[in-house]
């Protein structure tokens, strides 16, 4: 029986095969991006010069030093892991706040809906489109140049996703373990605290993952609202590379560039694989 | 809907009204806790995410460079979008995208079935295809440039195996660009499309496929019964969530591929929003074309929220 079924199923793998085979040639092109981008970084100008597919003869990281420092990078990267690290830490804490507002402080239960509803509205509703709004609301508030400014703006980005998550993962929180607390005197905080966050830890770190491997990718909002070079984020510094560094932008420079800046997104890969897949299919399906 | 919420408040007004100063008192100190929490929240919303829809509509009436105070001038932005050769064009090219979106609804879906009924190497090609959705856009716009760069590898591959005639410098290329900038997008779309509905299998009901296989169903009848339509609601989510990509985040591709050339020729919607304000310094004009497309996409994302609505009470 068990055989019949395993002789099957390697049938139908068979009747796959031409799927397959296309499959994984489609799956190299994907996969090939991290390893030219790891071999060109490596290699001499010259080296790539006899052709960017050839097998280099020599490894340097004079690549990666002149895209780190005369490119300025370094200061690029020091500056996007600030934003994005303080941008992520206030998005969590603060849709975490919301929504344990909205669903355990004994809001009436159509306040708590009309808050939900609206956040998702916000999320539906693109903003990409709104960037001269967002820059002029951000001029207006002397927030131009200013990491206050684009943190706020990431945080508004991030916070309409993260309180919807967050009130469905606090919703499964059954409400008398909040109630039994209360009666014993806890407080709000203290309630948030002690019982909501702990038991919404993989909430919260599904949402960071999430959040951090958007803002870091961040183009558009870092581009228009930080335009002083030294202030730039590093996709930023980056996708400006090719224009603004003339002399240095061959092709290996570029390349050197471009793998630094993937760099955070496959830790984040790596080390919070879970979190970050469960949150990619969160974050489409909204 | 709003009579009967009028008729449910009036008691409760008129109860308020005997007895306010405690009641509210009291009501006040209840949900004190609650309004603190959603303060900041509320507030960075309320300025940077809703204060920004109100001004989109008083600047689209207006004529402002950025510095100069602006100055009023009624429709005049939105009926300079009609007779606009480059906002044309970027129209043109988000249509262009739009037409490619059953290729975004239903390559995906094959990988994710295929994978699910056990293709050799599934799980690696899974795992390579989610490679472009860790990177940005622009770092993927960057890439492709280099790759598809005159002495790149992907002339070199073709002058390997003899084709060395098609070689052409594809992003500058006017007949080329376009073609080009669908497949990357799609591309680096492929691995989210398939999580997702991956996702959407493995809330199969095993059952199912056990009660397929009983009645003697072939994989393609169970394929074609069981699978598809279970993921039809996946498709749904995942068409929409596309279609409005298409108008709203094409841009950092696009700002490191070709920046919309050469000329318009790659110049989408969103794009062109950018282009308009900060390298034409025409900020009226692009919250015009922002606001026209946000109305557009409103329609959308209204059917996707009603769908979520729904998809929460169940």
């Amino acid at each position: 029986m068990s055989t019949a079924v395993a002789t099957r199923a390697r049938g139908q793998r068979l009747r796959m095969l031409p799927a397959t085979v296309m499959l994984a040639l489609v799956g190299v092109t994907t996969a090939f991006p991290l390893l030219y981008a790891l071999v060109t970084a490596l290699r001499t100008q010259s080296d790539y010069g006899r052709g960017s597919l050839a097998v280099p003869r020599e490894i340097t990281f004079q690549n990666l030093q002149d895209a780190w420092q005369a490119a300025g990078l370094g200061r690029l990267a020091v500056n996007s892991l600030i934003v994005v690290s303080i941008s992520v830490a206030v998005t969590v804490l603060v849709s975490s706040m919301a929504a344990f507002a909205l669903v355990h402080l004994g809001l009436p239960a159509r306040v708590g809906r009309f808050g939900t509803l609206t956040a998702l509205f916000l999320l539906a509703l693109p903003s990409t489109v709104l960037i001269t709004p967002i820059f002029k609301v951000t001029l207006d508030l002397g927030l131009l140049n200013s990491y206050l400014g684009l943190v706020l703006v990431y945080v508004s980005l991030s916070s309409p996703f993260g309180i919807y998550m967050m009130t469905t993962y606090f919703r499964a929180v059954p409400r008398e373990i909040l109630q039994a607390a209360e009666v014993d005197g806890a407080s709000a905080p203290r309630r948030f605290v002690s019982i909501a966050i702990p038991l919404a830890r993989p909430a919260m770190a599904t949402l960071t993952a999430l959040t951090a491997l958007t803002l870091w990718n961040d183009l558009l909002f870092s581009l228009i609202l930080i335009q002083d070079p030294q202030r730039r984020t590093l996709t930023v510094g980056v996708s400006l590379l090719e224009s603004s560094f003339a002399q240095s932008s061959s092709a290996v420079v570029l390349t050197a560039g471009l793998l630094i800046s993937t760099l955070p997104p496959l830790v984040l890969f790596i080390f919070m694989n879970r979190s970050l897949m469960r949150g990619l299919v969160a974050g489409a399906l909204k | 809907m709003v009579s009967t919420h009028m008729s449910l408040q009036r008691p409760a007004a008129e109860e308020a009204a005997h007895s306010r100063r405690p009641a509210s008192r009291r009501r006040w100190v209840r949900w004190a806790p609650a309004v603190l929490f959603l303060a900041p929240a509320v507030a960075i919303l309320a300025v940077f995410r809703v204060l920004p829809f109100v001004y989109a509509g008083y600047y689209s009436l207006t004529e402002w460079d950025g510095i100069e105070p602006p100055t009023f001038v009624g429709v005049d932005n939105y009926a300079r979008l009609l007779s606009d050769p480059v906002a044309l064009e970027a129209i043109k090219n988000t249509g262009l995208l739009v037409l490619t979106l059953p290729l975004w609804i239903f390559l995906p879906m094959a990988i994710a079935i295929l994978v699910h009924e056990g293709m050799w190497l599934g799980r690696a090609i899974r795992l390579a295809l989610v490679i472009p959705i860790l990177l940005s856009p622009a770092i993927i716009g960057l890439y492709f440039s280099l790759v598809l760069r005159l002495d790149g590898p992907v002339n070199e591959l073709l002058g390997a195996i003899g084709l060395g005639g098609l070689a052409t410098e594809w992003l500058a290329e006017p007949h080329t660009v376009m073609p080009a900038f669908l497949t990357i997008a799609l591309w680096g779309a492929l691995g989210l499309g398939t999580l997702f509905y991956g996702a959407g299998l493995a809330s199969l009901d095993d059952e199912l496929y056990e009660a397929a296989a009983i009645d003697g169903a072939s994989t393609l009848q169970r394929v074609r019964h069981v699978t598809i339509p279970h993921l039809r609601p996946v498709a749904v989510f995942w068409s929409l969530f596309v279609l409005i990509s298409f108008f709203t985040a094409m841009f950092p591709l696009l700002f490191t591929l070709t920046s919309g050339g050469p000329g318009h020729r790659s110049t989408t919607i969103d794009l062109y929003i950018y282009q308009a304000a900060f390298e034409n310094f025409d900020f009226g004009y692009s919250a015009a074309l922002g606001t026209s497309v946000l109305l557009l996409v409103a329609v959308l994302a209204v059917i996707q929220l009603r769908l979520i609505a729904r998809g929460d009470e169940a």
